[in-house]
């Protein structure tokens, strides 16, 4: 796992960038990047958002990984700075996983943390 | 254990004082007082529902009236702005706005559960509390709606009757600075949906009910020497619980406590009167 994540950015692994496009060719959508964001809500508090949409708001930040573009709001960048996001597919399950250096602690599923 | 002679009372009302109104206005209203509270807003359209933290405690509680898809209007029980900006610090992506709309008076009305004379349903913002065969209805009315009452045999309160009531009603109006309590100790389970998915506290809200995990309850006491709101309860050596809700009596006080629930069965009969 990437650790050494500088906190005035988020890093997205190979495999996560992969996986998006991939989602996102089995959509057949031509122009995409991913949205990654917080909202209130989930057991902690905040329950992160991940969306691949077709491009950035006026109010996004935008970082150019792997060659994805994602995208992510000014508002929730103060809970996402020095996080990393991973893909998953162990025997332990597959999905998205956030490390996130804000959370101060999350829930039992860990869809959501709070700081 | 009887606490009043509670016949002599209802049907009755109070009036209580004025309260602020909010909207909470936007595309994302209902997902997001849905995502922060325990009831399930998009089943329920009216009624009451808790703001608890991530550790399942009581921040405040709301009573709601959804108007449309995009438009919520609600009332905050502690009446104070801490709620209110509590939510807005969650508002990060959503489509949500909360503002202030207006003041209305509160009332308070006590019925039996089979007295169906009053139309009350009809009214735009009420919440609604059963206890045995009482119903505690409270309702937020404009000042020309206030005479409606009128044609009704309520007989007027005070506020010393009303705290009675609700003391036997097992009702607490909760304030800012009660003790931390969870939504289960206080008897709000009508308000919880444990089937919607995830709030904020629901981690903790699902496993003191699913694992019978809840460890204290609602009892009240009667006690010759005055006590204090939040004061500790003493048994044994051991605080077993703290005052809640107090009302001075002729020959002592009245009030709610929240106990251990393995000291429960002992209060009435051995701590009273300390």
């Amino acid at each position: 796992m990437e650790t050494n994540i500088p906190i005035n950015t988020i890093k997205i692994s190979e495999k996560a960038c992969e996986k998006v496009k991939e989602f996102a060719n089995n959509e057949s959508r031509e122009k995409f990047g991913l949205k990654v964001a917080v909202k209130g809500g989930g057991c902690s508090g905040l329950q992160y958002v991940l969306e691949i949409v077709e491009g950035p708001d006026d109010s996004d930040k935008v970082i150019s990984q792997n060659g994805l573009e994602v995208y992510i709001p000014k508002k929730a960048y103060v809970y996402l700075a020095g996080t990393y996001l991973d893909y998953t597919d162990g025997l332990n399950g597959k999905g998205f996983e956030f490390k996130n250096p804000n959370a101060k602690s999350s829930c039992g599923c860990g869809d959501s943390f709070s700081v | 254990m009887k606490l009043s002679n509670i016949d002599k009372y209802i049907p009755c009302i109070f009036f209580d004082k004025t309260f602020s109104i909010f909207s909470m206005v936007g595309d994302d209203a209902i997902s997001f007082l849905d995502r922060m509270s325990t009831n399930n807003i998009y089943k329920i359209n009216s009624s009451r529902t808790v703001i608890t933290d991530n550790k399942g405690s009581i921040i405040d509680i709301l009573t709601y009236k959804v108007i449309d898809e995009k438009n919520i209007i609600f009332v905050s029980d502690i009446g104070s702005d801490k709620s209110i900006e509590y939510m807005k610090k969650y508002i990060i992506i959503d489509d949500v706005d909360i503002t202030f709309q207006e003041r209305l008076n509160k009332f308070i009305i006590y019925i039996n559960n089979s007295d169906d004379s009053l139309n009350l349903e009809k009214y735009r913002l009420i919440n609604k509390h059963e206890y045995k065969n009482l119903t505690r209805y409270e309702i937020f009315l404009e000042d020309n709606e206030i005479d409606n009452f009128d044609k009704y045999s309520l007989k007027k309160i005070s506020i010393e009757e009303k705290n009675t009531l609700d003391i036997e009603m097992r009702h607490i109006k909760i304030n800012e600075s009660m003790i931390k309590a969870n939504p289960l100790e206080l008897g709000l389970i009508d308000i919880i949906s444990f089937d919607k998915g995830c709030y904020v506290g629901q981690e903790v809200i699902a496993r003191l009910h699913n694992y019978k995990k809840v460890s204290r309850e609602l009892v009240p006491f009667y006690s010759k020497s005055e006590l204090e709101i939040n004061s500790k309860i003493i048994f044994d050596s051991k605080s077993i619980g703290n005052v809640l809700s107090i009302q001075k009596k002729s020959d002592g006080f009245l009030g709610l406590s929240l106990v251990k629930k393995k000291y429960a069965s002992y209060y009435p009969k051995k701590v009273i009167n300390i």
